[in-house]
C-alpha cells in the first residue's frame, strides 16, 4: 500500500501509516483554519498576457507555503521511518513543479478551455520520469499516498450533507438515483463483459464517469487501493471527454429544442467535472446554469458515500483475507483504509456540528481556505504520480482499449438514463416545475 | 493506491529515433509549451469550442473546478434555491 517501506517502524500504528497521518495533517489544517490561526492560503493568481500577474502577491507567501508543506509532510515522513532532511531536499523541486502546473492552468484562456492543474501536473511528472528519469534524491519526497489522502480528508469538510438535503427532490432524484445505477452497471460490465483484469481500474473509471470526474476518481482510487497508473488512466479519459461534452452537450440541447431546464439537469447529471458543468449549463442561460450547477453539487456530495461503500466492499469482498488467526471484524478493520474515517468525520463535523454552531457564512469562509489546501495537496499528488509512472506500464493498462470501451459504454448509458430522469424530475412530470 | 515500478528508460523515442534523455525532455517541454500556447489561444477558434471558451471568458467562469466549492458563488446557489 505505501510507497516507502519503513526501516524503523514506530510503535504506534497511529503514527506508522500514511492513512493515519492524512487524518492528523488534514485535521490539523482544518482546526487551525477553524480557530482562525490560518486565514488564507498563498496561490498562483490568474493571468492573461502578463505572466508576472500570476505572482502579483509576491513570491514570499508561496515560499512560506512551500516551507510549511515541506515541514508538515517531512515530519510525517520522518516519524514513518524516513529522513526529514532527505524529504526536504526532494520536496522543494516537487513543490516548484506544482507551482508550474498551477501557473499554466491559471492562464485565463486555458481555464476557460477546461484544462486544469491535474492535467498539467500529471503531464509534467510523466515527461520528466519518461525522459531523463526521476532522480533518486527526489523519490523520498514523492508521497503521493499521503498527499492524496490528506487532500481527501480536507475534501470531506466540503461535503455538506445538511445543505444538500435542502436542495429539493428533483435534483436529488436525478443525481442520486442515476449515479448508483450507472456505477453498478459499469462495474458489472467492466468485470463480467469486458473482463478487465483489475476490478480497481473498473471501479475508478465507473466513479469518474458516474459521480464527478477527477475528484471521484481520486477518492475511489484511494478507497479501492488502485494502482497509480489506473488513476492516471481514469483521470486522462475523464479530462478529455469532459472538454468534449462541455462543448457538445449545449449544442445538442439547443439543436433539438430541448427545454433548457431539463437540458441543464441532463448536463448536471452527465458531464463529469463540476467546472465544465457550470460552463456548459451557463451556455443555456442563467437559470439553466444554476440548475446544472445544483444537480452537480448534489452529485458531488455522493462522493463521500461512494468512497465509504467502495472501501467497505473492497475489504469485505474484493480483497477478502483468508487469515484464520483474526476474527472477521478484525480483518475488516485491519484492511480498512483509515483515512476514510477522517474523510467522513470531517464531513459530519462540518455538516452537523460546525454549521449549526458557527453559521453557514463562517463555515463557507473556512472552506474557502481548506479547499485551497486541498487543491495544493492534489496538485502535489498528481506531480508525484507522474514522476512515479512509466509510460510502458501505463500503456499496459489500456488492455486493448477495454478501459476506453468501458468509459464510452458507461457514459452512453449515463447519458440516456440521466436524460430520462431529467425529463421526469424537471419536465413537470414527477414534480412541479422548478423554474 | 499501490505504486508501479519504474524501469530504466530506453533512449529510443516514440518515433524510433535515438535521442538522449535531456534532449527528449527539452523536446517534450517544447511540445507541452506549444499545447499550453494553443489552449491559451482557443478563444480565437471558430465554431463550438471557440464559442464555449469565449462564453467562459466573458462570464469569468472557471471550467476547471474539480468540486463545487471551487466555483465562484457556490454559496449563492444554495441561498437562491
Amino acid at each position: 500500500m505505501t510507497n516507502h517501506p519503513d526501516t524503523s517502524a514506530p510503535q504506534s500504528t497511529l503514527l506508522a501509516s500514511e492513512d493515519w497521518w492524512a487524518i492528523w495533517l488534514g485535521g490539523l489544517l482544518i482546526t487551525l483554519t477553524a480557530i482562525g490561526v490560518i486565514t488564507g492560503v498563498a496561490g498562483v493568481g490568474r493571468w492573461t498576457g502578463d505572466p508576472t500577474a500570476a505572482f502579483a502577491d509576491g513570491l514570499l507567501p508561496l515560499a512560506v507555503l512551500g516551507i510549511g508543506f515541506a515541514l508538515l509532510t517531512g515530519v510525517a515522513a520522518h516519524v514513518m521511518g524516513g529522513s526529514l532532511m532527505v524529504h526536504q531536499t526532494g520536496f522543494i523541486p516537487l513543490f516548484l513543479m506544482a507551482v508550474a502546473a498551477y501557473f499554466v492552468a491559471n492562464h485565463t484562456g486555458i481555464r476557460a478551455a477546461g484544462v486544469g492543474y491535474a492535467f498539467w501536473a500529471l503531464l509534467l511528472g510523466l515527461l520528466i520520469s519518461n525522459t531523463v528519469g526521476t532522480p533518486g534524491w527526489l523519490r523520498p519526497a514523492l508521497r503521493s499516498e499521503l498527499f492524496i489522502k490528506t487532500g481527501l480528508v480536507l475534501l470531506g469538510a466540503e461535503i455538506l450533507f445538511n445543505r444538500v438535503l435542502s436542495l429539493g427532490p428533483p435534483g436529488l432524484f436525478v443525481a442520486w438515483l442515476v449515479t448508483p445505477i450507472v456505477m453498478f452497471f459499469m462495474y458489472r460490465f467492466g468485470t463480467r463483459v469486458l473482463k478487465i483484469k483489475s476490478p480497481s481500474l473498473v471501479i475508478v473509471i465507473a466513479a469518474a464517469t458516474s459521480v464527478c470526474g477527477v475528484s471521484a476518481a481520486i477518492a475511489v482510487a484511494a478507497a479501492a487501493r488502485a494502482k497509480k497508473d489506473e488513476l492516471t488512466l481514469a483521470v486522462g479519459m475523464t479530462l478529455i471527454f469532459t472538454v468534449l461534452m462541455m462543448v457538445l452537450m449545449p449544442i445538442v440541447i439547443r439543436t433539438i429544442g430541448m427545454d433548457p431546464i431539463v437540458g441543464a439537469a441532463w448536463i448536471g447529471g452527465t458531464i463529469d467535472a463540476t467546472g465544465a458543468v457550470v460552463a456548459a449549463g451557463a451556455m443555456l442561460g442563467e437559470e439553466a446554469g444554476q440548475v446544472a450547477a445544483v444537480v452537480k453539487m448534489i452529485q458531488n456530495i455522493l462522493i463521500g458515500i461512494v468512497a465509504f461503500l467502495v472501501a467497505v466492499y473492497w475489504v469485505t469482498n474484493v480483497e477478502k483475507s483468508d487469515s484464520r488467526t483474526e476474527s472477521a471484524a478484525m480483518q475488516i478493520w485491519t484492511r480498512f483504509p483509515k483515512f476514510i474515517l477522517g474523510f467522513i468525520g470531517a464531513s459530519l463535523v462540518f455538516s452537523f456540528i460546525l454549521t449549526p454552531m458557527m453559521g453557514e457564512e463562517a463555515v463557507t469562509g473556512i472552506l474557502d481556505v481548506t479547499s485551497d489546501f486541498r487543491g495544493w495537496f492534489f496538485c502535489l499528488a498528481f506531480v508525484s504520480i507522474g514522476l512515479e509512472s512509466n509510460m510502458k506500464e501505463l500503456m499496459g493498462q489500456v488492455q486493448g482499449g477495454r478501459p476506453i470501451q468501458l468509459y464510452l459504454v458507461g457514459q452512453t448509458f449515463n447519458v440516456v438514463l440521466t436524460l430520462g430522469a431529467a425529463y421526469l424530475a424537471f419536465g413537470g412530470i414527477l414534480f412541479d416545475r422548478v423554474l | 493506491m499501490t505504486a508501479s515500478s519504474n524501469e530504466p528508460r530506453s533512449p529510443v523515442s516514440g518515433f524510433g529515433l535515438r535521442a538522449s534523455g535531456p534532449v527528449r525532455l527539452v523536446l517534450g517541454l517544447v511540445a507541452l509549451g506549444a499545447l499550453a500556447f494553443g489552449l491559451a489561444q482557443s478563444s480565437r477558434l471558430p465554431g463550438a469550442l471557440g464559442d464555449t471558451v469565449r462564453g467562459n471568458l466573458s462570464g469569468d467562469r472557471d471550467a476547471t473546478a474539480l468540486f463545487y466549492t471551487e466555483v465562484d458563488g457556490w454559496d449563492d446557489w444554495l441561498a437562491r434555491e
